[in-house]
């Protein structure tokens, strides 16, 4: 007995199987939600401490001007301190022939003979030094496949003034630079033109002039230490050779950047997959019930053939359990399969020698649990209804069901012109209202999600346009080696193609409200600045005070100040001058966190009168590459970096990270509203197959009986576009106030082309679901229902 | 009524066969039929289950193509016909009324009858047509707040509103009780009468046979046994 059950349950699997399969993708988008973010999230994790272990990542940073290499010996004996190691760093200039620019390069030295180093080297290829290493070096793997650069290949290098080829002998990676950006005021690597390398210790000391000395010192720390009294300590002994302030790893860019994605992503780990699948329950437990309740007639039989209650309940239970059972599994290979795709993004964008791919057990779990608890509940409760009939009830021909009148007949006019087609169908939906609000809801979720995709594309246009545009206003920014006095500026407004100039200074401060510090550059502008623009909420132009700052939102939240507050500013060079300021204004910038002032007034902490580190350029685009080629010759200049290139970059970065989860929510939303759509009509299909084989039989085309079944659909597609609308406009907005990292934060726009395209792609959705039930219904010979029964 | 004979024909059929083919088994459900019908004409199909009568039914009414033999329905060829001409065929010469009604449940009876009238080229006025079956002052009921009788009344005046040429019954009378079946019984016959629509008619009850014209008996996919009413009775002077 059991066992043609049993087939029958397979049977009907296989003639239900595309509803089926539509329920078990909705399903299954919920999971594959749930799993990917999970187990990204700990791939990343997991990747960034093996990477970090592996390669011995520094826990302290302790720039100086130069110290002498003994001083090495002095840190060491600081309490805590585990591991201390010293080395050179310089910024420098590298002419790559076939680019019109200058790049340029931070060259740290390593050891002359390879061993166990802090902030160790992954080889990709070659290897280290040959004797003592003269001119030779260890390139950054992703500058190397950036410009197809080998080892052997030569690099011709600006170095301490003097122009001379480098040989390449090995290419590698390092933990210190997995999100590698120039310094402060860089938001987004430029691959193409930044790159970090390795030089041996004697090569180091003897081209930058450093014998037996250093200006950087790497540590790590004990265990149970206190980073910030090592710190302390630290900073206190080296305050003599010019310390600008060791740092914590915390505080390192690269790290920041990597740990701000990781922080980023478990936030939304905690609400997105929640939310889909708490969508995809919804949507399970209603169609599952639905399909459920169209076995009205067999679950009558089964009641006559003696089979009880129970048996009845628990052979549509285990076809609840089949569906989540299967859904939990698709969605999970689903999740996993986007998750590996996922790692290797991330392999790539934080520039990782492995990526550590876990499988969350949890989350597959708790995919598990979700997908057969809702599908069994669903079914239950429409199982348990349709049981209770008496076997009789449900053998005959269900008696016409109740219909009344609906609120559209009250409008008379309107009313009598409808053909019998509409009147069936506004009949339909309003005689079955609750199940109609499932089917809208589900539509609605699959608009807003329609819609929050098309808006994270708009608000990274904004947020390019605002950063690119309206902020930042420069053609070109030339970055010096060292801090230079007003001549830089007249300088450079005689290169080639410069139509203006203007100077910045960045300042390396810490700033302190109470416990909250952060450590940061200020940048520091002419206050009738023409080539930055400094944008308050309302997108208006304000001016930089006299004696004060202003901070970016993203800035002003770490901090938790506000405009009229007032902030201890730590300068960490110079005399180190601490101070207090007002902050004047909090600016409306999306990208970054930045902090600015007069530059008059930081160049006044700095002891000099008029002192710029960059200059910002207005430059005529005939003249780009003349400019370049002129800068690359200039010792003083380190870098030159020109806008479109660096809105390019971002441009592909945000693409790049983008796309993918841009691809999955559509897919989630196709699947919603082609699931939902189609389930709804084939149910209808079902139900109505004698209402709609009479028509048939009356002489009723195809396409006239195939329009009440579009028209049900097309109803309640448009029921759920409307709310669906606001909701998306809504989660578009509670993103743009809730979502924002140090590196970004979304502006709210709304483009009403948006919502135009979101209901064009549901429309769409909802087309090819009622394209395939027509099919179906002209397959299907629907007189052949009335024929049976006699 | 005159005999059959002296009018035109309404169908001729030939050799008229069926053969459903059912998985790997072939099940003939006609064999050879020949059969004229004549404009106007009453018939009785009598017969066990599985008899033929509803296959024959379905297949002068185009719901159904023959697999062999042939059809002609005044003269025109429906052997071959496409879905959509049958669909055509069905909508201006046929009249369906079903054993359990099938009205739709969604619109009222006015509503079920217009709906017949809007497809159609030449229909009566629904509301006529819901008088002649005596139903006029429910005419803005929803088939659930109709009796038995009353839903198949209302389908009767959905097959008859487009006026069509023959109204074919499958067991019109058979889920309804004897008073409400002979008051079905009447509005047909006086549909036949007053309109002139040929009237063909499925019934397991051999006493309905006796309001006929002619009473075809089936059996095995034949028709065994032909006989023709001189006098036909009304509905209201059988035995049930």
């Amino acid at each position: 007995m059991r066992r043609t059950l049993d087939k029958k349950l397979l049977r009907n699997l296989l003639t239900m199987r595309a509803q089926i399969i539509a329920i078990v993708l909705i399903i299954a988008c919920g999971v594959a939600s749930l799993v990917t973010m999970l187990t990204s999230y700990s791939g990343l994790t997991t990747s960034r401490d093996a990477y970090y272990a592996r390669y011995r990542m520094a826990d302290v940073f302790a720039p100086v001007k130069r110290a002498p290499r003994s001083v090495l010996y002095d840190v060491e004996r600081i309490p805590g301190i585990r591991e201390v190691q010293g080395r050179i760093v310089f910024d420098v200039t590298i002419d790559i022939p076939w680019i019109a620019q200058p790049c340029s390069g931070r060259t740290s030295s390593v050891p002359d003979r390879p061993g166990r180093i802090l902030c160790g080297l992954h080889m990709t290829a070659g290897s280290w030094f040959e004797g003592d290493g003269t001119r030779q070096v260890i390139l950054a793997d992703r500058f190397a496949r950036e410009h197809r650069l080998k080892v052997g290949d030569d690099l011709l290098v600006l170095m301490n003034n003097k122009k001379q080829p480098l040989r390449i002998v090995g290419i590698a990676q390092s933990p210190e630079h997995v999100y590698l950006i120039r310094g402060a005021g860089d938001i987004i690597p430029d691959h193409e033109r930044f790159t970090v390398m390795w030089l041996s210790e004697s090569f180091s000391e003897s081209v930058f002039g450093y014998e037996e000395a250093i200006n950087d010192i790497l540590a790590t720390v004990e265990r149970s230490a206190n980073v910030q009294e090592v710190i302390a300590s630290i900073d206190q002994r080296l305050e003599e050779y010019g310390a600008i302030g060791a740092y914590a790893l915390k505080d390192q860019a690269s790290n920041r950047y990597l740990n701000d994605e990781i922080e980023g992503m478990e936030a939304s780990a905690g609400v997105v997959p929640i939310v889909f699948l708490g969508i995809a329950a919804f949507v399970l437990n209603v169609l599952m019930g639905r399909l459920v309740r169209s076995q009205r007639g067999q679950v009558a039989i089964f009641r006559a053939f003696g089979y009880s209650n129970a048996q009845v309940v628990a052979h549509y239970l285990k076809l609840a359990l089949l569906v989540g059972l299967l859904g939990a599994i698709v969605g999970s290979a689903l999740g996993l399969w986007f998750a590996s795709a996922i790692g290797a993004l991330y392999k790539e964008f934080f520039d990782l020698p492995f990526y550590v791919f876990q499988i969350d057990t949890n989350a597959i779990a708790g995919g598990l649990f979700v997908s057969v608890g809702f599908a069994t509940l669903g079914a239950l409760q429409a199982v348990r209804a349709v049981a209770r009939l008496d076997p009789a009830e449900g053998l005959r021909p269900a008696a016409p069901s109740t219909y009344g009148r609906t609120l559209f007949e009250r409008v008379r006019p309107l009313w009598r012109r409808m053909g019998f087609a509409s009147r069936m169908v506004l009949r339909h939906v309003a005689r079955t209202p609750a199940r109609a609000a499932m089917a809208a809801v589900g539509i609605a979720f699959a608009t807003a999600i329609v819609l929050f995709t098309s808006y994270i594309y708009d608000a990274w246009d904004a947020m390019v346009d605002t950063q690119f545009r309206l902020i930042e206003r420069q053609d070109a920014r030339v970055v010096f080696h060292e801090k230079r006095g007003r001549e830089a500026l007249y300088e450079v407004r005689h290169e080639p193609g410069v139509l203006a100039a203007e100077p910045e200074l960045v300042v390396a401060v810490e700033l302190a409200n109470g416990p909250r510090t952060r450590r940061t550059g200020i940048l520091g502008l002419p206050r009738d600045t023409e080539l930055h623009g400094l944008l308050d909420r309302s997108m208006r132009r304000v001016a930089l005070p006299e004696d004060g700052l202003m901070l970016s939102q993203a800035l002003a939240d770490v901090l938790g100040v506000v405009r009229g507050d007032t902030l201890e500013v730590r300068v960490l060079e110079g005399e180190r001058p601490v101070l207090s300021l007002p902050v004047t204004a909090v600016l409306d910038e999306y990208l970054g966190a930045f902090a600015y002032a007069d530059i008059e007034l930081l160049s006044r902490w700095l002891d000099e009168s008029y002192v710029m580190s960059s200059v910002r350029l207005r430059v005529d685009p005939h003249y780009e590459d003349e400019l370049g080629t002129a800068l690359k010759d200039l010792p003083a200049v380190a870098a030159v970096t020109f806008k479109d290139r660096t809105v390019k970059a971002f441009r592909d970065t945000a693409e790049e990270s983008q796309q993918l989860s841009n691809a999955v929510l559509l897919f989630f939303a196709g699947v919603i509203a082609f699931g939902v759509l189609y389930n709804t009509a084939r149910i209808s299909l079902a139900e109505r197959a004698r209402e709609l084989g009479t028509m048939r039989v009356i002489g009723c085309t195809q396409r006239e009986v195939g329009l009440v079944l579009a028209g049900e659909s097309a109803v309640l597609t448009v029921l759920g576009l409307i709310p669906g609308i606001a909701f998306g406009i809504w989660l578009s907005w509670v993103l743009s106030k809730a979502y924002a990292t140090e590196l970004y934060r979304f502006p709210f726009v709304m483009h009403p082309s948006n919502v135009v395209t979101s209901v064009c792609a549901i429309v769409v959705f909802a087309v090819i679901a009622n394209a395939l039930v027509l099919r179906r219904l002209r397959k299907s010979n629907v007189i052949e229902v009335l024929k049976t029964r006699e | 009524m005159s005999p059959t004979d002296a009018k035109a024909s309404l169908y001729s059929a030939r050799g008229l066969t069926k053969i459903y083919v059912m998985g790997e088994v072939e099940v003939p459900a006609l064999r050879e039929v020949d059969l004229e019908v004549a404009e106007s004409e009453h018939i009785v199909l009598l017969g066990p289950s599985g008899s033929g009568k509803s296959t024959l039914l379905h297949m002068l009414g185009g719901m159904d193509r023959p697999s062999a033999g042939t059809l002609a329905f005044r003269g025109r060829d429906l052997t071959h016909e496409d879905d959509r001409a049958l669909t055509l065929f069905r909508r201006e010469h046929v009249g369906f009324v079903f054993q359990f009604y099938n009205l739709v449940p969604s619109l009222t009876a006015l509503e079920n009858v217009e709906m017949a009238a809007e497809i159609a080229s030449d229909p009566i006025d629904a509301r006529e047509v819901l008088d002649l079956v005596g139903l006029a002052d429910r005419a803005d009921h929803f088939p659930a707040q109709l009796s038995g009788g009353e839903q198949q009344r209302v389908a009767i005046a959905r097959a008859v509103v487009k006026a069509p040429d023959v109204l074919l019954c499958d067991e019109p009378t058979g889920a309804l009780d004897a008073s409400t079946g002979i008051l079905v019984l009447e509005v047909l016959q006086h549909v036949n009468e007053k309109l002139g629509t040929a009237l063909i008619v499925i019934t397991h009850n051999e006493a309905i046979g006796d309001t006929a014209d002619r009473v075809l008996r089936m059996g095995s996919g034949r028709i065994v046994h032909e006989a023709r009413n001189e006098t036909p009775r009304a509905p209201s002077e059988i035995r049930w």
